[in-house]
């Protein structure tokens, strides 16, 4: 529930179209029975109110997907754009600028922030949950930050464990593929005390995968293959009817590897070496949801995250301690309120004697929020959306990300919508403080140009003013679609700025040329996205969807940055997928998905495809058996240029078998 | 802006009517003593076809003194605290067992998928003539041992039925 209440937007998910609720409510028996009535389905109620591009994976949806990774998974929303740099790396972002360290997406797991401010990123090998405990992802297009606060800029990706009441019993899955990758998972859940039906449920897992290793761009091997070791449990327990109490933790291991160039900047005296790359960590969550008698709500979370991470030879560690508190309840007829209070105490380090430096080594930083929200019924199906997000982070101080959102349902099929957001990018750690040498490069003979990138404690945040409206309609039981478009204005992008190069005499010699972090850039991004599902037959499914995006970033005159745009505009200008569901039989399901993007305007990775193929069999009721055929289409092929060092490796066609088996 | 008359109301929403139908149930029923105090719970499984229509419904009116309490409960899911148990249509494959679950419990079960009484549910919810129609089936309501109004009763249309065949 909590991560609904988070978007007070996304509540209308639970939401009816509201006519004469109160009429309804002293209505007699009698009355009610004589009531004419209209028959709709559920996703009409449940869209109608919503003022915002939402697009929800559903459990049914991860499964028939054949995915084996989050990143994977997230493939199949529209306007999501995932690229795999190596067997353990991706790059993936909504509406542009991606990067190994995507940074206007925010990411949680049951509320957990997985975003690392430090670098301003995910790293998202550190998320191996089961994809059979997710109840749902909600991917939000558009900027979240009224509610989510700073770095929801472009999107929110929001995953959701299933209770642990849904969980009972016990799953057990093999899988290996056709690269020697294996993957084994084993969970069980149950109740305590035993047998009792007012008992704490809980479930736990433990996880292994052996990811094989992909060949770099020449077909030699990219040194990427690794290993995961994931554990965790999750309990739900139902105080009273009001209350339930929720504790979830985990504890992950990987131990990988990737190709990498020694500088920043590729030359050719650089070849890649292979590079160890290992990280562990763990999580801890508590929330506590209390239902009032009028149907009001209010959450208390308290969440602590670890990790220590070895990425290039520097071990990096992550401390977050968040403290959430929420309330939701409705005021009148016509206002549906959400506010919030939310405490944070980041730490992050490097400790001293590495390449990179981050001055001070280990800081921890507080971040204090409040969020408030209200949703009005201004008319009859036309709900006003008012609210704002304060924050006050230790690099900018207070910053406010407010919206406003309208929703207009003129029937019950179709709903038209428009927003208007504020949202900002916090700064990182990485910017105000690091120095880190980008490359050396002898220009003569006992002479060596060192290029240094020095961060700016003086950096502002990057700034989103974004405008966007949709449109979404239930034509008939077999067919919706759902049209969203953008504009959007951004600024204080962050930029490199150039000093003139200084001769430093000392030993070696060499040039000094100093790039300091700025935030001398803009961009006016526009553009949209179209889904459609279409139930072809009560046994065949189809969801095509498209998007597109335009990136036109400038810099400021005064600005020495040449190179910002081929980043900030790397990202396929047109996006396009379609999935089919097929029910061959009720034992047997064959799901097809297919994606294409279009080469990156600046870069050398050219338009691609790919095609994953998925069968599955159920044998009796506890036993399910399933083929899946991934990059189909070619024996293999490159998503991501070379990126932060990693020199970045190629997808292989592959096929995997697994066996699942409940019991 | 005054002078305008109000549009033509639309139609209400079919789940709304049957989330007040549900709420307006309990009026009507007797629990037996071990379930007669307390919260009364209204549980809904598998797929919530009310979204909010049903929190609003029954928010601040008690019903006989007690306070209604709505729950939400996955497939699967143990049924505590329940006194109507509203079952889904996206549990058709799963009714059979979770009315199994639900046998001589004091729990009034309600339902809008087709068969719902033939297969042992209490209460259906039909709908016929763009309205909606109450059936009973009294032999289900026996066993729970609940006590149904004969206002109720006048105001549905009645089934005894043992439901799957089980030997009692």
């Amino acid at each position: 529930m909590r991560n609904l209440l988070k978007a007070p937007w996304l509540l209308a998910l639970l939401a009816t179209s509201g006519w004469c609720q109160n009429k309804l409510a002293e209505a007699s028996l009698e009355q009610l029975l004589n009531t004419e009535v209209t028959s709709v389905s559920k996703k009409e109620q449940k869209l109608s109110r919503t003022a915002a591009a939402v697009f929800v994976i559903g459990q049914d949806d991860i499964r028939r997907s054949g995915a084996t990774s989050l990143p994977d998974l997230l493939r199949m929303a529209p306007g999501v754009d995932v690229a795999q740099i190596d067997a353990n790396a991706w790059a993936i972002t909504i509406r542009g600028f991606n990067s190994r360290y995507s940074n206007k997406v925010l990411v949680l797991i049951d509320g957990r922030s997985v975003y690392t401010p430090s670098f301003s990123g995910v790293d998202w090998d550190h998320l191996d949950m089961p994809l059979e405990d997710i109840e749902r992802i909600e991917v939000i297009r558009g900027p979240g930050a009224s509610v989510w606060g700073a770095n929801a800029v472009n999107g929110v990706i929001n995953i959701i464990t299933k209770n642990a009441k849904a969980t009972r019993g016990g799953l057990v899955s093999a899988a290996a593929d056709s690269h020697g990758g294996t993957d084994g998972l084993v969970r069980y859940g149950g109740v305590v005390p035993a047998g009792s039906g007012d008992g704490a449920a809980w479930r736990a897992f433990a996880k292994y995968s052996r990811i094989a290793g992909m060949p770099l761009p020449d077909g030699s091997p990219g040194g990427d293959a690794w290993s995961r070791v994931h554990g965790g449990f999750r309990s739900d327990w139902d105080i009273s009817p009001y209350d339930s109490l929720t504790l979830e933790g985990d504890l992950f291991s990987n131990d990988s590897g990737q190709s990498r160039h020694r500088w920043f900047y590729p030359t050719n005296f650089d070849p890649p070496f292979r590079q160890d790359v290992d990280a562990a960590g763990g999580s801890l969550l508590a929330r506590w949801d209390h239902t009032f008698a009028g149907g009001a709500n209010t959450s208390l979370q308290a969440y602590y995250d670890t990790y220590r991470r070895n990425d290039m030879g520097e071990p990096e560690i992550q401390r977050t301690m968040d403290l959430d508190f929420q309330d939701h309840f409705a005021a009148g007829d016509r206002h549906d309120i959400v506010w919030g209070l939310g405490a944070r105490s980041l730490t992050s380090g490097l400790p001293p004697g590495y390449e990179v430096a981050l001055t001070p080594p280990i800081k921890t930083v507080p971040l204090f929020s409040a969020f408030f929200q209200d949703e009005v019924r201004v008319a009859h199906a036309l709900w006003l959306t008012l609210g704002s997000k304060v924050e006050h982070n230790a690099y900018t101080g207070f910053e406010y990300e407010p919206n406003v959102r309208l929703a207009w349902a003129p029937t019950y099929r179709q709903t038209f919508w428009a927003a208007a957001s504020r949202a900002i990018r916090q700064p990182s750690r990485e910017e105000t403080g690091v120095d880190i040498d980008l490359l050396e490069l002898p220009v003569a003979p006992g002479l060596l140009a060192v290029t240094r990138l020095q961060g700016n404690p003086h950096i502002q945040s990057e700034e989103l003013r974004d405008y966007e409206a949709g449109y979404r309609t239930q034509w008939t039981r077999r067919v919706s679609l759902d049209l969203t478009t953008f504009l959007s204005f951004y600024r204080h992008l962050g930029t490199e700025e150039t000093a003139a190069p200084v001769f430093v005499p000392g030993l070696p010699p060499h040039l000094d040329i100093a790039l300091t972090v700025g935030n001398k850039g803009r961009s006016v991004n526009y553009g949209g996205e179209a889904a459609l599902n279409l139930s072809v037959t009560s046994r065949w499914r189809i969801s095509p969807s498209y998007s597109q995006l335009h990136i036109n970033f400038r810099v400021d005159p005064s600005s020495t940055d040449q190179q910002g745009f081929v980043l900030a505009e790397d990202a396929p200008r047109h996006m396009f997928q379609i999935r089919s569901f097929w029910n061959v039989s009720r034992k047997l399901e064959w799901d097809h998905t297919l994606y294409w993007a279009q080469s990156l305007p600046h870069e050398t990775i050219p338009s691609h495809a790919r095609l994953d193929s998925r069968i599955a069999w159920k044998v009796g009721e506890r036993t399910e058996i399933g083929v899946v055929g991934q990059n189909l289409l070619r024996p293999r092929f490159r998503e991501f240029e070379e990126t932060f060092q990693i020199a970045g490796t190629e997808v292989e066609r592959s096929v995997y078998g697994k066996i699942t088996w409940t019991f | 802006m005054g002078a305008a008359p109000p549009p033509p109301a639309p139609a209400a929403n079919e789940y709304e009517v049957k989330a007040a139908v549900l709420d307006n149930l309990a009026k009507f029923v007797d629990w037996p003593p071990e379930a007669a105090t307390g919260p009364l719970g209204i549980c809904v499984v598998g797929q919530d076809p009310f979204g909010r229509a049903l929190d609003d419904v029954v928010r601040g009116k008690p019903i006989n003194g007690r306070e209604v309490v709505v729950k939400r409960f996955k497939p699967g899911q143990e049924l505590t605290g329940c006194h109507i148990v509203f079952i889904g249509s996206s549990e058709k494959n799963k009714l059979r067992s979770i009315l199994d679950r639900l046998d001589n419990r004091p729990v009034l079960t309600v339902g809008d998928m087709p068969g719902f009484c033939d297969e042992g549910g209490t209460v259906s919810l039909d709908l016929a003539d763009n309205r909606v129609g109450l059936t009973i089936n009294l032999q289900a309501a026996e066993r729970a041992r609940l006590q149904l109004s004969s206002k109720l009763l006048s105001l549905a249309t009645i089934v005894h039925k043992g439901g799957h065949g089980t030997l009692r």
